[in-house]
């Protein structure tokens, strides 16, 4: 069913096109006369959802290419980017599924929550209504995935700011409130300004793998949030070794997908 | 406004379809299986129900679909010349033009279909250039007569052959042809050869269960070996093979030498019979030579005789023997009288000679310089003053195997030495050979990275300072077969398991054949690599995590 779902918004998204092309790359990067030792691959995918014009696909070409756009473009189906950030023996690459916002789109949500690891539910904090919707988003998505860690992210910071100072304390507010019923970490983010862009994927691969993260929280009403410690744990405990033992058939040197990601 | 009268047009064009697809049977635009088969059965029986081979099957099947596309263009013609009924179609609709004259369309056999088509088309036919309407109850020779092969009348003299047969196309009977379709017929049938298996048998069932980590898969591998070798399904398709040419023989006397021709181009015996045959009919032929073939193989003649072997040399002569294969024809060597004129020799296989010795070796190598693949397993009589002739005389051999259960002292390292720097070895058996550290060192470094197979099972002598350090500093980079069973002075896999992992991680088939014992040292490193790395990587992802940016 997934893989019809696929199809469609394959033909239908425009990064697709830059993501095969990727893929299509030849597999250069050991050397083998000087060792053959091969680096680590840790593959994770990861889902972004929440409401159109939220800023999803706006956040992952940021990350993935470190471009914005002022435009918008409708995301049609599924926009499927990769990044891979080599350090030291290890290379870790993240597969971000964007699902457009639309609520025809609603049916490809399965791929973008199945064999994701962390799905990013995003908001708009400009907008309370786009924050509302999440309590949906969350509850479709869960319901199809529940062992993926959630974290929810503001969009548009940036904007945030320059609105009256009420409606900035109560829309944090409200957000820490979601945040600790979906037991997901908080985090608000500007795109535009490069506000908490990359925290927000290591914060994800910290609670996917149970890592141990020192970064200063930052939770003062007003202030970009980065509020991750104590969410999005309280069921690791459970999941924990499920975790382990998926980490362990990922860290391998043999990929799991069938063709070879990026090379530097 | 602008819509409806295109669909309008639609309608009408519908209308008129459905009219003319009453009148003409249109539908279907390429010939149904079932039509090639029955016209495939046509020939079949044209040519005394002899058994088609798939390659006739094709160049069927082609030219139909040549005469197919022709038709369309003269029926695409005839609407641009506004000559026929056909002009009323809109140009661009999908309407299926299917050919007047498609030999698909005879094949519906009915009467009724025919007359109303010959009506209708009757127009069609007669402003046609290329017209062959009026002839639909031809044979189906004449669709391909379309082929222009036929020289009306010079070639098929028909006199020759029975009623039936002079209904068989005329390119049956066109020397030339016949034999370019009988060469293909030939690719088909198999020299017998050794069955290759991609992993040798496990040596125990608890070994199948470290090859294949899976319990199911390992009870079925361990049975399957435990079971006997040949079964009985595989000898009688085998056969069914091999009788496809040997029918051709048997059609008519043009095909008869044709055929004989191919078949003596490749000649090959599994069966005894067969060859005493052989021999009877053409020894008898005042010694005259009937063929100078390319492969000249033997298949297990367990009891053949130096005599019958050599009564081969007065029937066929060997100069252009590429490949000779006595496999497993213990008391035979190649007749003397051809052993000094196999200059196009590539290919020699012997294994299971227990006559051949280190001079058959001496005389082989002064003549056999263009040799490449050397077979010589279980030839206990070899030694390495033989292994050196071949080695110092044929400077392209790629492939040597010397692997044998007995007489082991007589294969030493210096035969690999000399293999490894005189010529272009890349396969090397020296299973069971007293071999030592210093002879794979040599061929490490003269030929380590050609090197692809290497078999060196029971190789006692070996050590952890030979094949272990030398993957330790990849000394074979593009090695994909390594047999390394029961070599009880190795014990250190580390190397042996990231090389695996190397490979497997560039995805390249990498097979290491270990004994019980090695396989689960081997499994054990690659385990404990994993196990450090998955930590490695867990320190990694630690390290970005908390490293500062943006
Ligand atoms: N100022 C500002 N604008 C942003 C930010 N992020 C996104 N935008 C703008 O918001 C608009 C929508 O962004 P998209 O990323 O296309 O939204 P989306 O969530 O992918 O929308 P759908 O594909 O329809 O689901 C674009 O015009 C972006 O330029 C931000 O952090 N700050
Ligand atoms: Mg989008």
């Amino acid at each position: 069913m997934s893989q019809e779902y696929r199809t469609r918004s394959r033909s239908r998204s425009f990064s697709d096109q830059a993501a095969t092309q990727e893929e299509e790359r030849p597999f250069v990067n050991l050397n083998m006369n000087v060792n053959m030792r091969p680096k680590n691959q840790v593959e994770v995918q990861i889902g972004l959802v929440g409401d159109a014009q939220v800023g999803k696909t706006s956040l992952m070409v940021k990350y993935v290419q470190n471009v914005f756009d002022e435009e918008y473009t409708q995301t049609l189906g599924v926009n499927f980017l990769k990044r891979k950030v080599s350090v030291r023996s290890t290379d870790i690459v993240f597969s971000l599924m964007d699902l457009g916002g639309q609520r025809e789109f609603i049916n490809m949500l399965p791929i973008a929550s199945l064999g994701s690891s962390a799905i990013i539910f995003l908001f708009d904090l400009t907008r309370a209504e786009t924050l509302s919707s999440i309590k949906e988003w969350f509850r479709q998505a869960h319901g199809l995935n529940d062992t993926a860690i959630p974290i929810l992210v503001g969009t548009k910071y940036d904007l945030f700011v320059d609105l009256d100072p009420d409606y900035q304390e109560q829309m944090s507010r409200t957000s820490m409130e979601y945040a600790q019923v979906m037991d997901a970490p908080l985090i608000f983010c500007s795109t535009a300004k490069s506000i908490n862009v990359q925290k927000i994927f290591k914060v994800a691969l910290a609670k996917i793998f149970s890592l141990t993260l020192t970064i200063q929280e930052i939770n003062e009403v007003g202030d970009p949030l980065l509020i991750y410690k104590t969410l999005g744990t309280a069921k690791r405990d459970q999941d924990k070794t499920d975790n382990i033992k998926n980490s362990n058939t990922n860290v391998t040197t043999e990929s799991r997908r069938k063709s070879p990601t990026y090379t530097q | 406004m602008q819509f409806t009268p295109l669909n309008k047009n639609g309608s009408i064009k519908r209308q008129r379809e459905a009219t003319l697809v009453e009148q003409r049977p249109l539908k279907k635009c390429s010939p149904t299986p079932s039509e090639i088969d029955a016209a495939n059965d046509a020939i079949e029986s044209d040519s005394r129900h002899f058994k088609i081979a798939s390659p006739i099957r094709d160049v069927l099947k082609k030219c139909s679909a040549i005469r197919h596309c022709r038709s369309k263009k003269r029926e695409d013609q005839l609407r641009a010349n506004g000559k026929s009924h056909c002009e009323s179609y809109p140009v661009g609709t999908s309407f299926p033009v299917t050919p007047e004259s498609s030999p698909l369309r005879r094949k519906r056999g009915s009467a009724y279909w025919d007359s109303k088509r010959i009506q209708s088309t009757g127009r069609l036919a007669i402003s046609s250039p290329t017209s062959t309407e009026n002839a639909e109850n031809q044979s189906l020779s004449q669709d391909f007569a379309d082929l222009s092969l036929t020289l009306s009348g010079s070639i098929g003299k028909r006199i020759d052959f029975s009623n039936r047969a002079s209904r068989t196309h005329e390119i049956f009977q066109i020397k030339e042809i016949l034999a370019n379709i009988l060469r293909f017929v030939s690719l088909d049938s198999d020299v017998p050869h050794e069955k290759s298996c991609s992993r040798r048998r496990p040596l125990s069932y608890k070994h199948a269960l470290l090859i294949y980590k899976d319990e199911k898969k390992a009870r079925q591998a361990w049975h399957e070996c435990t079971e006997s070798t040949t079964s009985n399904s595989e000898l009688k398709r085998e056969g069914k093979e091999d009788s496809l040419l040997y029918n051709c023989l048997f059609v008519n006397r043009l095909w008869h030498s044709v055929t004989l021709g191919v078949l003596l181009k490749k000649v090959y015996f599994k069966h005894p019979q067969h060859y005493s045959k052989f021999i009877d009919k053409y020894s008898g032929d005042c010694n005259q030579i009937v063929s100078r073939p390319s492969i000249f193989v033997l298949h297990k003649f367990h009891k053949l005789l130096q005599n019958d072997l050599d009564k081969m040399a007065t029937i066929l002569a060997p100069d252009n023997i590429s490949w000779l294969e006595l496999y497993i024809c213990p008391n035979v060597i190649p007749p003397f009288s051809w052993i000094s004129r196999l200059k196009s020799l590539e290919r020699l296989i012997m294994p299971g000679s227990k006559v051949i010795n280190d001079n058959f070796l001496f005389e082989i190598s002064a003549n056999a310089s263009k040799l490449k693949i050397l077979d010589l397993r279980a030839c206990d009589n070899i030694t390495d003053a033989g292994v050196i002739a071949i080695a110092l005389k044929c400077p392209q051999l790629q492939s040597c195997n010397l692997g044998r259960h007995r007489n082991g002292t007589n294969i030493t390292s210096v035969s690999v030495i000399a293999l490894a720097e005189h010529t272009q070895i890349e396969t090397l058996g020296v299973a069971g050979c007293e071999i030592t550290d210093a002879g794979i060192w040599e061929l490490a470094q003269q030929r380590g990275k050609h090197i692809k197979r290497l078999s060196l099972n029971n190789c006692s002598l070996l050590t952890n300072h030979s094949i272990p350090t030398l993957f330790a500093f990849n000394y074979f980079p593009n090695l994909s077969v390594l047999e390394i069973r029961n070599l009880a002075h190795i014990s250190d896999l580390r190397h042996l398991a990231q090389f695996k992992l190397w490979k497997n991680s560039r995805k390249i088939p990498i097979l290491i054949e270990g004994c019980e014992r090695i396989t689960k040292l081997l499994h054990d490193e690659e385990a404990k690599i994993k196990r450090m790395r998955l930590v490695m990587a867990m320190h990694d992802m630690n390290y970005w995590i908390n490293k500062v940016e943006e």
